[in-house]
């Protein structure tokens, strides 16, 4: 066995997950090979670290620091709720401000005549004085003639 | 207790049931969040995430699988998101770095990686677990999740299959796969030291 397959099955020679045939050549191959030894003996002591790295006591304020950390929770949801609920009376408080003052000028402004209708109308009066003064010569006197229509037969 | 003595405990008194709920558990969540965060004090904030989850959803779990699968599951989870949102937040700190004016950099907080953080007794204990922190840290999510269930939790491999909800083959493919990246990255480390 070579340098290169022994490091593709270290770690699974390390485990003890290969067959005795690989593992005893494995074993081999490192009792003369230095620089694979070196490599078995860093990823072992890694491997062993790793199988030692475990948290298995309970810390005793654990559950107290939950208990408040549930509690900081709720308060804050309570206070969010508030929040929403201020925000959302305001809304309604402005929407329902601007709907009296369109009800109310609509109820007011009904009997009043426009300005602008007022207006409309004085232009339209001026406009039929010109219309008239326009027609003056039918008025009796001094050029006005009298057209006549006869039957000739 | 067993867990369904404790479900029905918890629907009658919520406080007291889940007050037995965390006694028994918070092993158990807190190791298993310790295998992917790398450091005891995340582990724990990751653990109360993780028991806040339960208390709010006790009331859906429905006992088809065993409550400590449900628990892996939101631990596994949580860890995830804590990683991530790390990962986030030391580019974002990254970024400051890089507009901040030399002057003000100096108050700038180390970022809050597991890699840089690493508890006491790896600082101790000079570089060991360091490397294969980082090799794990490197791996794809889900053989991350398989191998830290297997390894910390000594979980087998169909209790693995169950929390991942995949199949068996699944879990020892993701496994083998995990351990020759893991030698292939350690390996690597160990040549350039």
């Amino acid at each position: 066995m070579n340098c290169k397959e022994v490091e593709h099955k270290l770690i699974f020679y390390i485990e003890g997950e290969l067959d005795d045939k690989t593992s005893k050549a494995i074993t081999l191959h490192l009792k003369n090979c230095q620089e694979c030894n070196s490599l078995y003996h860093q990823l072992k002591t890694d491997l062993i670290f790793l199988n030692k790295d475990k948290i298995t006591d309970n810390n005793p304020f654990f559950y107290n620091k939950l208990v408040q950390s549930i509690e900081n929770e709720n308060k804050l949801k309570t206070k969010n709720k508030t929040g929403f609920k201020q925000v959302y009376i305001r809304f309604l408080a402005y929407a329902a401000s601007i709907i009296v003052a369109i009800v109310l000028g609509v109820a007011l402004g009904r009997d009043v005549q426009p300005v602008s209708n007022i207006a409309e109308q004085e232009t339209l009066d001026n406009d039929f004085e010109l219309f008239a003064d326009s027609y003056t010569m039918n008025i009796n006197g001094e050029d006005t003639y009298d057209i006549m229509i006869t039957d000739n037969e | 207790m067993e867990d369904k003595e404790l479900i029905n405990k918890i629907r009658t008194d919520k406080k007291s049931g889940f007050k037995i709920l965390v006694e028994k558990y918070q092993a158990l969540v807190i190791n298993t969040c310790y295998g992917f965060v790398h450091n005891r004090q995340d582990a724990e904030d990751v653990a109360q995430d993780v028991f806040i989850e339960v208390y709010r959803s006790i009331d859906k779990f429905r006992g088809e699988s065993k409550l400590s699968t449900w628990l892996y599951r939101i631990s596994v989870n949580k860890s995830l998101n804590h990683i991530r949102d790390n990962k986030k937040n030391s580019w974002f700190q990254s970024l400051d770095l890089l507009f901040e004016p030399e002057q003000n950099r100096a108050s700038v907080k180390e970022p809050k990686d597991s890699q840089n953080n690493m508890p006491d007794k790896i600082s101790e204990n000079t570089e060991t677990g360091k490397y294969i922190y980082q090799a794990i840290n490197s791996l794809p999510e889900n053989q991350k999740i398989a191998f830290t269930l297997s390894k910390y939790e000594d979980l087998s491999y169909k209790e693995i299959a169950e929390v991942m909800e995949i199949s068996l083959s699944s879990v020892e493919s993701l496994i083998f796969r995990a351990k020759k990246n893991l030698q292939k990255k350690l390996i690597n480390f160990y040549k350039n030291l």
